[in-house]
């Protein structure tokens, strides 16, 4: 910047391109307000997601939970003109099975859908599996193959209109053992419909050059292009002669296997690879055998499928292939004509964006029940806990019971008390966590909003409470218990610090929080959830935080946006001490009371005693332990005036 | 068996000079063959050359297999 000037754009950081586009909220893979669009196709490099939830009642005799996911595609096939999609739902392998009405493609329901026959089909294959057998494809259909060299796709509909054009751009047949299929379409009686193109309407252009490579075409079959030299769509000959047309759903070239050779004819022309073919209908005619009547309904066209592999089967690949990039990862095959609704006489070959309703999301140890006979239970689960634990097991940091308990990153033993704390309020996880994380700053991003902290302790990471709880892990209402008390004997002169958080950060304002609503009959969208004490005014400042990644209840959204309110209003200032080497267990989260001499000129000295939760706890070499605590107010009773809010009515919610 | 129709109604020159009408091109059991209304086969001295009209009721990938592979048989 000059002077008074504007600052200058910054220059782009390089390598940054697959994690912008896991950014975008265009790859998104939790519906978003716009549900009527196009499918989302995967980029190569993006992250396949953890789907992580399980449905569950909340306690209030409501269910809760599950997530709604708006898959990208990453595979489609055709076969005998029945679609196949293959989408990319999470790593590990989904518990759910899925479900045809929690299925819906743009604002269509897969239940009730023009097409019945569609089928759902989870396919998954095991890290050991794919090791030992690197070419055996998860997705075992038959319809869609792992291979990125072995596809089928539709050609757009050949319309069976005069002057209608098709172009086909073809794929390189010396390159792949190939076939096409041919489909009739239109509507009612087409049995003596027939579209001809003349040979001077045929045209043949080599793709890496744009030469018209048509004159060689003919001369290398031998026919001599005319206006009287036709290709014939549809007919049904005998004899020598056109008897007929078939009826709409014909497909012709059955079966699709075994393939053709590779052939070499387009590059024996002068083709460089693939070639593009250009044709025009010269001719439709519904009464091609004049002995018949002519058909009673419309021919709308003609259109291909393509088959395309480098293998003769491709249902048995090489051992040389390598599907090892699908292990651990659940894919979602959907079979079925889940097409654009056509328009009149359309076949379109998109699709709009699917979307998911999945009750269960992937299986984990749950190490929120604790080990039972040594080990622990397998299954989904909406414990914050076990999703922490499992993004550990993916990154090989633990395995289980396996894992001797100190040998664990996160301190295990108290896992199962602090799941009971979340499902006493509520607090569960279900939702989708799309990016590649940092394990450890993830956690303790999350973890506030759980109402836990994710510290680091004795060479252990462990979850511990941020609000008092009691036995039965509750929140501790009654009088609080400090751990340690600090008095003047144990601060060192002159380390004590007292800092007032800024008035800005004090004042009233109202709690938006961003939660997703999930129901089974309906897809599932962010909401909004607004809090203020009922004394603020409606028109404060707003503060939002966003949950919608994982809170799919509202009552939880609710709980966290009190506690950051009661809070707010509350806990007034930080405190930062030292004191000589803390040999004792203490540890952030803890609460202490702190008792100083406050010392007046007037000598009317007085005892100041306030009670703090340890924010940190910092261990110098020179013997000195600093303590950082924020303010953490109690009643005359010791009991927490933050919690006394949580469950007063002071709140007015909307 | 399996026969699969290619051509119709095609009049052809053949490597004898001759020109022929109402000749069909077949598939039998993956033998091409071209053969004419009275049920000649238009082979060796009389093998297709060139077509000057036809209908061609299989698709463009069938039909270039097909003469591919009769010019195969004929060599």
């Amino acid at each position: 910047m000059n002077g008074f000037g504007a600052a200058e754009q910054p220059s782009s950081t390089p390598g940054r391109q697959a994690l912008r586009l896991d950014e975008d909220p265009a790859s998104s893979k939790a519906p978003l307000g716009d549900l009527n669009k196009s499918q989302r196709v995967a980029n190569a490099g993006e992250t396949v997601p953890i789907l992580f939830a399980k449905r569950a009642p909340n306690g209030l005799g409501a269910d809760v939970g599950g997530v709604w996911m708006q898959p990208p595609l990453v595979k489609t096939a055709s076969n005998e003109f029945v679609g196949s999609f293959v989408y990319a739902i999470s790593q590990g392998e989904i518990v759910s099975n899925p479900v045809k009405w929690f299925t819906w493609v743009g604002l269509r329901n897969l239940q009730h859908i023009e097409d019945q026959t569609i089928t759902l089909t989870h396919y998954y294959s095991t890290s050991a599996t794919l090791a030992a057998t690197p070419n055996a494809c998860p997705l075992t259909g038959g319809q869609v193959f792992c291979g990125i060299n072995t596809f089928s796709y539709l050609s757009e509909l050949f319309k069976a209109e005069v002057g209608a054009k098709s172009i086909q751009r073809l794929v390189d047949n010396s390159q792949y053992y190939n076939n096409s299929l041919l489909i009739t379409r239109g509507v009612g009686d087409t049995t003596n419909s027939v579209m001809f193109v003349a040979t001077s309407n045929y045209e043949v252009y080599d793709n890496g050059t744009g030469a018209d490579l048509t004159a060689a075409y003919f001369a290398a079959i031998g026919i001599t292009p005319s206006p009287t030299t036709y290709f014939v769509y549809n007919a049904i000959i005998s004899g020598g002669s056109i008897i007929g047309a078939h009826p709409v759903g014909y497909i012709q070239n059955l079966p699709i296997y075994p393939l053709n050779l590779p052939n070499f004819f387009y590059l024996s022309i002068g083709a460089t690879g693939s070639v593009t073919i250009t044709q025009e209908v010269s001719i439709v005619n519904n009464q091609a055998n004049p002995s018949n009547p002519p058909s009673t309904g419309t021919l709308y066209g003609m259109q291909y499928e393509y088959h395309l592999s480098e293998f003769a089967d491709p249902n048995s690949p090489p051992g040389t292939e390598d599907y090892t990039a699908f292990a651990d990862i659940t894919f979602l095959q959907v079979d079925g004509n889940i097409y654009d609704p056509p328009d009149a006489g359309s076949y379109p070959t998109t699709t709009q964006q699917l979307y998911i309703l999945y009750e269960e999301g992937v299986e984990v140890d749950l190490y929120s029940g604790g080990l039972v006979s040594g080990s622990y239970a397998k299954g989904a689960s909406n414990q914050f806990v076990d999703l922490i634990m499992y993004m550990f097991t993916i990154y090989k940091r633990i395995e289980g019971a396996a894992t001797a308990e100190i040998a664990a990153p996160v301190d295990t033993t108290n896992l199962v008390d602090i799941a009971a704390y979340c499902s006493n309020y509520n607090l569960y996880f279900n939702g989708i966590v799309p990016q590649s994380m940092n394990i450890v700053e993830y956690a303790s991003s999350i973890a506030p909003y759980f109402d836990l902290a994710f510290i680091s302790n004795g060479g252990q990471y462990q979850f511990a409470n941020i609000l008092p709880v009691d036995g039965s892990n509750q929140i501790e209402q009654g009088a609080l218990t400090a751990v340690a008390t600090f008095t003047e004997d144990e601060i060192l002169p002159g380390s004590f610090n007292k800092s007032y958080k800024s008035a800005d950060d004090r004042r009233d304002v109202i709690a938006v929080v961003v939660w997703r609503e999930v129901a089974p009959d309906k897809i599932g969208i962010q909401r909004t959830v607004s809090v203020r004490y009922t004394d603020v005014s409606i028109d404060a400042p707003i503060i939002q935080f966003d949950m919608s990644d994982f809170c799919t209840d509202v009552g939880h959204a609710q709980g966290y946006a009190t506690a950051e309110l009661a809070r707010r209003r509350h806990s007034t200032h930080s405190i930062s001490f030292s004191t000589p080497l803390l040999t004792t267990s203490l540890k952030p989260t803890d609460l202490i009371k702190v008792e100083r001499q406050r010392i007046s000129s007037r000598g009317d000295n007085r005892q100041e005693i306030e009670w703090y939760q340890i924010s940190s706890i910092k261990h110098n070499s020179d013997g000195v332990s600093v303590v950082d605590a924020d303010h953490f107010p109690v009643d005359n009773n010791d009991s927490s005036l933050i919690v006394a809010d949580l469950f007063n009515n002071v709140w007015t919610i909307s | 068996m399996s026969e699969h129709i290619c051509g119709i109604q095609m009049s052809v020159t053949c490597a004898d000079g001759s020109k022929r009408d109402g000749v069909t091109l077949k598939v039998i059991d993956d033998v091409v063959l071209y053969e004419t209304a009275e049920g000649i086969r238009l082979t060796g001295n009389t093998k297709v050359l060139t077509t000057e009209a036809a209908l061609f009721p299989c698709t463009l990938e069938q039909l270039t297999a097909a003469i591919l592979k009769y010019r195969e048989q004929e060599q």
